[in-house]
Order: C-alpha cells, then structure tokens, then sequence
C-alpha cells in the first residue's frame, strides 16, 4: 500500500489498522497506521502534516475543553478526511474548517494510487483486474452515479464475469486476517459490492 | 442518537439540497446493514453525512 498521509486524531481507527499513539496534541492522542509505521516516508508525511494542520484541528475544539470530546474525532487517509462529531449543531461550524483545511492536505499529500501488482493476486482473480479501475468505486454515492449511467448489457456484463468470483474474492479478502487490506485488495472489496448491489437489483 | 429530525432541520436552515437515504453497509462477508446517510453539496464539495449510535461522521 502507498499512501502519502494516513493518521486518527483522538480515536483510534480499526479498520485501517491506525491505532498506535504517536504524539499528544492539546490533551488528545494522534494515533499512526501501526502497518504503515516502519516506512520512513510515511512517518515524515504524518509529522509534517499534522504540523501543517494543528491550527486548524484546534479550531475543531467545539467544547472548549479538550480537542474532540468522547466518540469525537478526525481520520484522515490520503485525501480522504473524516470527522466524527457529537452534536448536529457542530455541523457547518466543522465542514467550514474543513473546507479551509482540505486544500492544504490535498496539495501537499496527493493520493499516489498503486499500480496493482499481479503476482500479489490471486491467479483466478488476476483477469479481474482490468475492471478494478472503472469500477471499484468504494464511494457509495459514485458507485450509484456510475451505475445509473452505465448501459443495461455492460452491467449484466460486469454481473456475469464478476459474480462467479465472489468466493473467491472473499477468500481473498479473508486471507487477510487481523491485517489491513492492501489497496489491491480495498479494490476487490469495492468491486464485489458493486456486483452485490446489481445483483439485489435485479 | 442524534435524531433523522434534527439532520433535516440544519440542512433545510442552511437552504442546501440533500439526498437522504438508508444505504447498506457491507462488511467483509458482504453481510448489509442499513445506516442512515444524507448527501448535499456545499461550498462546491460534497459531503455525506452517516448516522451512528453515538456519534455523526461527516
């Protein structure tokens, strides 16, 4: 996996496997990708990003006590960032800091996508790689959007070739374990919900 | 858990558009779940919004 930028403040987060304490921050933990740790370059990133955006993550001290209250806090992967909050009234307050913050962690820390690299794949999953870049769409608002303009026969297409492999996907994925998934595998994830979805459809 | 109602009435006060959906969340085994999502653009961008028990991520 190659990311430029992957860090939780306050929470650790599981999925991605970001849960080891790196610093403290106005009384709240920073915790880094614990698979991402030994990689010099992924170290210097999160350091001088969190550097680049701590006034802004100040700012998000809505309770004027601590950093992010209990179930409150910030994830950021590549150019993804996610806030979680407590109160709906925080809302705008947040998406207008974030607005200000989202430029300064896109244009330092551009996503820097994987070439997928075939002989870290399944051999019966490797001639769906082809597809993974059209339509491994891990956005559940893309995924709709793309699939509402696709043409009926290149989906039942998509369907056909796809649904077959969903075992196997998932024995890929399982293969995995506690381990985070690599991007390669974070694809085929996204792929065979695409083709769950189109299934329900049908 | 912060109520449906209160998501609307801060988008409806800010005049934005949005979408509100229950999606399905797959994990792993591709087993769904249905959380509550909001999505509108704002400022240019777009944002989701998902309802959890005890928290609201944007």
């Amino acid at each position: 996996m190659k990311t430029s930028v992957a860090f939780a403040v306050n929470m650790p987060e599981k999925e991605c496997g970001i849960n080891i304490k790196y610093c403290r921050l106005s009384n709240t933990n920073i915790y880094i990708s614990s698979y991402l740790s030994p990689d010099k370059v992924y170290m210097e990133n999160v350091g001088k990003c969190i550097e680049m955006i701590k006034e802004y993550l100040l700012r998000f001290d809505f309770q004027r006590s601590f950093l992010f209250g209990a179930n409150g806090g910030l994830f950021v992967f590549c150019n993804c960032v996610e806030l979680a909050l407590r109160e709906s009234s925080e809302i705008f307050p947040a998406i207008d800091i974030l607005l200000e913050m989202l430029p300064v962690i896109e244009e330092n820390f551009p996503d820097k996508p994987d070439d997928i690299d075939a002989d870290a794949i399944p051999e019966e999953l490797r001639d769906l790689i082809p597809l993974l870049n059209e339509w491994a769409i891990s956005d559940d608002q893309e995924r709709e959007e793309k699939v509402d303009k696709a043409a009926k026969a290149t989906l039942t297409r998509l369907v056909n070739r796809v649904a077959p492999k969903l075992d196997a996907i998932n024995k890929y994925l399982d293969s995995f374990g506690d381990e985070p998934l690599s991007e390669a595998a974070t694809m085929f994830a996204s792929l065979a919900e695409l083709v769950c979805e189109l299934q329900l459809r049908k | 858990m912060v109520p449906l109602s209160d998501i609307k009435n801060i988008l409806k006060e800010a005049k934005i558009k949005y979408s509100h959906s229950q999606v399905t969340c797959y994990d792993r085994n591709f087993r769904g779940a249905a959380e509550d999502m909001f999505v509108f653009k704002y400022k240019d961008r777009r944002f989701h919004i998902y309802l959890y028990d005890d928290y609201i991520c944007i």
